[in-house]
């Protein structure tokens, strides 16, 4: 190739030479190399692209997506909770969030004056957040619908009404400390909203809009929105008439007695489910952060001043008013326990009805004379009477009977050192001797419900087995959820429990009870017309020297078949104080109105 | 003047044409420019004494070989009219065409037209927020890139040949400017580069003028060098020019400055038969290239490499591991790509440019074009970039001398080079240097710096000669 050579005369003025040029087939086979080599690159870079673009483009996509997207959140709706029969517990209401994003602001000054007038806030609070530079700033939340579209009205530019939940609770301080209330973020805070949180919440849905790198939103950008999922209705066995009357009786008693509080728990001890929980003093779940509400005793108002007094932090009162105190707290039971000693006595076949026992009005356990309720002593009686007479030395003789293992194997099979399940958080455990330390006085002072604590739910759970043919129940309110539209519905099952008792002594039991109601120590909390079992307590309040006393009462009817019981707990009664004489006549009272009501027919004709 | 038998063709070949046309086909079209028929290469007697120089100085070498030099001239001429004429039409009477490359003209118009609508989707945002002109850039790049279109017009019609002239000049000019712009108040830091030269009411950047003074140089030299350019001590000469200047150009710009090397190395490619130094260049790149991170650590061991520079090679590496340090432009140039898929966003649909990747309109500008327009919008944007570069090819192939050739060779390695490497730097193929789109890229000096280059490839068509 190289001899191919062709002159060329070159042009440049400097050349005084004729050059020898280079041959033009080299040059274009050259140019056509060097071409194919710049095309093979532009391919290869083509290549890369399809890299990034197709098989890679999911990857990015993401990553772009999550960069440019920012989120709204739509709140969900949460579930509603009903009664047994659909009344609505607690509800949503409509209420409004108040945010500026600064940089649509136009006139900032009218704007703070508006939203500080109209909210109610001072204007150096409105001012910093107007004047913040950030994406979006809440002023106010949870403001009432009408002020939110009054300032709707006002059509500030960059000032932004958003619609929002709030929990609503049409029955106000209803069952209070049993539904329990919602936070800011319309999260459970205490009782059912939080335990069915996960049914209640719904999903949030969202609002993805796209946003510069400043992340201010693109006007006309495309909006996604992702519905939210209202959250489920719940349904509980509360009964919103039983609650309401038992409620009503707790305060009267409460303010007759100048208590600090009463509770009432009124149960199916059949399956556990819980018709109707009062701890007064209640609280309005619709202001729930609100201390000393509904003091309707002088006791209850003193204890509040104390507590004020002693420097109590806020916080420490509020929790202490929201406490559940049947389920978070314990006491000692009393004389209402002595069914449980009776019912292991008569299973262990230790004591049968027509024992005799004597009672000198103490009894003496190793070095200690324990003393009997009546100073004078009961003299002799059976053990039906002994029951009936709410005698503590007869139940004294069957616990020694049983022996501290025997009545401690009947103590845990009555489930009596588990917890009872009940589907409220924050229940609260037995306090219980330890096997190894109960000698014969502990075992003693266990036997008529002393020297240890269990919470008013274990000892209405453990009766109601005791009573109900044997079986252990679970204690609850959740009977169902169901989904807002009412498409979905999961029934909630609580197991039948083990048989923890035979029948027969259910049914002895049942016996002994109804005695004591209608003819011992429980004859206040009789009612014409239906059969009632029930047992009394008093019980002292550690320290015993302050002469501080619980009184309760547990009943149940009717009392050969019991589909209602009932436990009233009065906190330190002022004057009588004795279970029989003020906590019986209130179950009494309340079986009156309730037992019609849940359809239980007056028997008394035909029995006896 | 008998060159029609020369040609070997037909009288009737150029019969339609004024008797003069009918020199012969390389110097058809210098009618009109009756000066410039001293530079017909295979006349250089006649050329010479046109020029008023004594013809003593002519070597008489020369002479003797005439009837030998216009043998070979007219069997190469009948090689070029086969390539460029269909011969299936003998008895259709051919004409001489000026070959002005309208395909090339309007791929220019349309790859600067398709700039203006990329850079005013890819900036209308930010513009929008700085300047309150949605239009701001595109305006700007439009009215420049007019004007550079006039240049360019005219330039097409000049002569090429006169620009060789100015090739030592403008060399010269481009250490002078290069100088200016780093030791003296005249460079304008933007940026925090030192790349701009301001002169009372303009203000430019003399890269982009070294790269077309460098194109003109080394086509001068390379010419005169004849086949001095096949040995080894020539392709040393062409170094000691190109390498100084790219060294200066690189300090404060280094991706130009590989730019002005790739040029020269590109142009020498074509010129020089040799084989093994540009085998041997190319390998060394590859190696570089595959180890970049082990020698870059090494060199920043001895100090060569700064920290930053390590840095980016880094970046390169894993731009993931640098989400907001050096790694967030390639990085949003990547989600950009990435989240164009197929067909794209649509255009002015692109989000990335809404403030996310830096500058969307300059040399991330690709990155836009692929996240609305997607892989075939980018496909089609490298074909046409393609068709531009064939089209070099076309005209340095068919260039009148090698002059003509070598101009377009290096206009077209520049072109190529610049779009290989954008695309390169925007897919995070290579590391990270600012290199601009051609015609797309907003950029003023670029733009009009584009266009004189595409005038004298234009002026090189323009001189060819087209049988049909």
């Amino acid at each position: 190739m190289n001899k191919k050579v062709t002159m060329h005369r070159t042009w440049v003025g400097t050349a005084q030479e004729p050059v020898m040029n280079g041959n033009q087939t080299c040059h274009r086979g050259r140019t056509m190399v060097l071409y194919l080599l710049l095309s093979l690159m532009m391919i290869g870079s083509v290549g890369r692209l399809f890299y990034l673009m197709i098989c890679r483009s999911q990857y990015y996509s993401a990553k772009a997506e999550d960069l440019h997207q920012r989120e709204r959140a739509i709140k969900a709706a949460r579930g509603r909770i009903l009664d047994r029969n659909g009344q609505v517990l607690a509800d949503n209401r409509t209420v409004c969030t108040i945010s500026v994003i600064h940089n649509q602001i136009k006139g900032p000054e009218e704007t703070i004056a508006v939203l500080s007038r109209e909210l109610e806030l001072s204007e150096e609070e409105v001012r910093g957040k107007v004047e913040k530079r950030s994406s979006r700033e809440v002023i106010a939340t949870n403001v009432e619908k009408e002020l939110g579209d009054k300032i709707r009205g006002f059509k500030l530019a960059g000032v932004k009404v958003d619609e929002d939940y709030k929990r609503y609770y049409p029955y106000g301080s209803l069952a209070s400390k049993v539904l329990g209330f919602t936070g800011g973020d319309n999260q459970g805070v205490i009782g059912l909203e939080v335990k069915y949180e996960g049914y209640l919440k719904g999903t949030n849905g969202t609002i993805l809009t796209l946003a510069d790198a400043a992340g201010v939103e693109i006007e006309n950008g495309k909006e996604e929105r992702l519905e939210p999922i209202p959250g489920n209705d719940l349904i509980t066995s509360l009964d919103v008439n039983i609650q309401q009357y038992a409620q009503q009786l707790a305060y009267e008693t409460m303010e007759r007695k100048n208590a600090k509080g009463v509770s009432i728990l009124v149960m199916d001890p059949r399956d556990g489910a819980i018709l109707a929980l009062v701890n007064v003093p209640e609280f309005d779940l619709n202001d729930p952060f609100t201390l000393d509400q509904n003091l309707v005793s002088e006791s209850a108002r003193l204890k509040a001043a104390q507590a004020e007094a002693e420097g109590a932090s806020k916080q420490d009162r509020r929790d202490k008013m929201w406490r559940n105190s049947c389920v978070s707290d314990t006491y000692e039971p009393g004389s209402t326990f002595k069914i449980i000693t009776a019912a292991a006595g008569l299973e262990a076949g230790v004591v049968r009805l027509e024992d005799r026992f004597s009672c000198p009005g103490f009894r003496i356990v190793e070095d200690r004379r324990i003393r009997c309720h009546k100073v004078g002593g009961h003299g002799g009686e059976d053990f039906l009477q002994g029951m009936m007479n709410s005698c503590n030395p007869v139940l004294i003789d069957v616990g020694q009977r049983l022996g501290v293992e025997g009545y401690y194997s009947y103590f845990e099979q009555f489930g009596l050192k588990e917890k009872t399940g009940i589907d409220i958080p924050g229940e609260a455990s037995t306090i219980m001797h330890k096997k190894d330390a109960m000698g014969p006085v502990e075992l003693a002072t266990v036997s008529f419900g002393q020297s240890f604590q269990i919470t008013p739910i274990q000892l209405v759970a453990t009766v109601s087995s005791i009573i109900n043919g044997g079986r252990r129940v679970t204690p609850h309110f959740g009977v169902a959820v169901e989904s807002s539209d009412g498409t979905w519905i999961r029934s909630f099952s609580y197991p039948q429990g083990k048989q923890i008792l035979s029948e027969e002594t259910s049914q002895t039991m049942r016996y002994i009870l109804e005695k004591v109601v209608a003819e011992g120590s429980g004859k206040k909390a009789a009612l014409e017309g239906f059969r009632i079992g029930g047992k009394t307590a008093t019980s002292e309040k550690l320290p015993r020297s302050l002469k501080r006393y619980i009184s309760s009462f547990i009943g149940f009817a009717p009392a050969d078949d019991p589909q209602v019981i009932a436990l009233i707990t009065i906190d330190e009664p002022e004057g009588i104080y004795y279970g029989g004489t003020i906590a019986a006549p209130v179950i009494g009272e309340l079986f009156r109105n309730i037992l019609p009501f849940l359809g239980i027919q007056e028997t008394v004709d035909q029995g006896r | 003047m008998v060159k029609q038998q020369r040609t070997g063709q037909p009288a009737s070949y150029h019969d339609q044409r004024p008797p003069q046309d009918r020199q012969g086909p390389r110097q058809v079209k210098r009618l009109k420019e009756h000066k410039d028929r001293r530079q017909r290469p295979m006349s250089g007697a006649s050329a010479e004494r046109e020029r008023g120089r004594p013809p003593s100085r002519e070597p008489s070498l020369v002479r003797e070989k005439q009837a030998v030099r216009d043998e070979r001239m007219m069997r190469e001429r009948q090689m070029a009219k086969e390539r460029t004429m269909e011969q299936a039409h003998p008895k259709k009477k051919a004409k001489v065409k000026r070959f002005y490359d309208y395909s090339l003209l309007f791929t220019i118009i349309f790859l600067t037209v398709f700039g203006l609508v990329m850079i005013y989707s890819s900036s209308s945002y930010s513009a929008q927020l700085k300047f309150g002109d949605a239009g701001y850039y595109m305006k700007r790049q439009g009215l420049i890139a007019l004007g550079g279109f006039f240049v360019m017009l005219v330039i097409s019609k000049m002569d090429y040949h006169f620009f060789a002239r100015f090739a030592i000049l403008a060399y010269l000019l481009s250490y002078v400017l290069m100088i200016l712009v780093m030791a003296t108040p005249l460079g304008v830091e933007l940026n925090g580069k030192k790349r701009w030269l301001q002169l009372g009411p303009v203000q430019f950047q003399p890269t982009e003028l070294v790269k077309i003074a460098l194109i003109l140089l080394l086509a001068v030299v390379i010419t005169q060098m004849g086949t001095k350019i096949n040995k080894p001590k020539a392709l040393m000469w062409i170094a000691v020019l190109a390498v100084p200047i790219a060294g200066l150009v690189a300090k404060n710009n280094l991706s130009s400055g590989i730019i002005i090397m790739g040029i020269a190395f590109v142009m020498c490619f074509v010129a020089c038969k040799l084989v093994w130094p540009f085998i041997s260049c190319v390998g060394l790149a590859g190696l570089v290239m595959v180890f970049a991170g082990p020698i870059a650590t090494a060199l920043e061991k001895i100090g060569i490499v700064q920290g930053y520079q390590l840095d980016r090679i880094h970046v390169w590496l894993d731009p993931e591991a640098y989400p907001q340090d050096g790694g967030y432009q390639v990085l949003q140039g990547l989600y950009a790509i990435g989240s164009g898929g197929l067909v794209g966003k649509g255009l002015g649909e692109s989000i990335q440019k809404m403030g996310f990747v830096p500058e969307a309109q300059n040399d991330m500008v690709f990155s836009i074009i692929c996240e609305e327009l997607g892989i075939f919008g980018a496909i089609s944007v490298i074909l046409i970039f393609l068709f531009m570069i064939y089209r070099f090819m076309l005209i340095a192939s068919n260039a009148p001398d090698l002059f003509g050739a070598m101009l377009v060779v290096g206009v077209m390695g520049h072109i190529a080079i610049q779009v290989i490497l954008n695309i390169a730097v925007v897919t995070n193929t290579i590391p990270n240097t600012g290199i601009t789109l051609p015609f797309i890229s907003y950029g003023g000096t670029s733009v009009v710096f584009l266009m004189m280059e595409m005038g004298m490839v234009l002026s090189v068509s323009d001189q060819i000669k087209l049988q049909k």
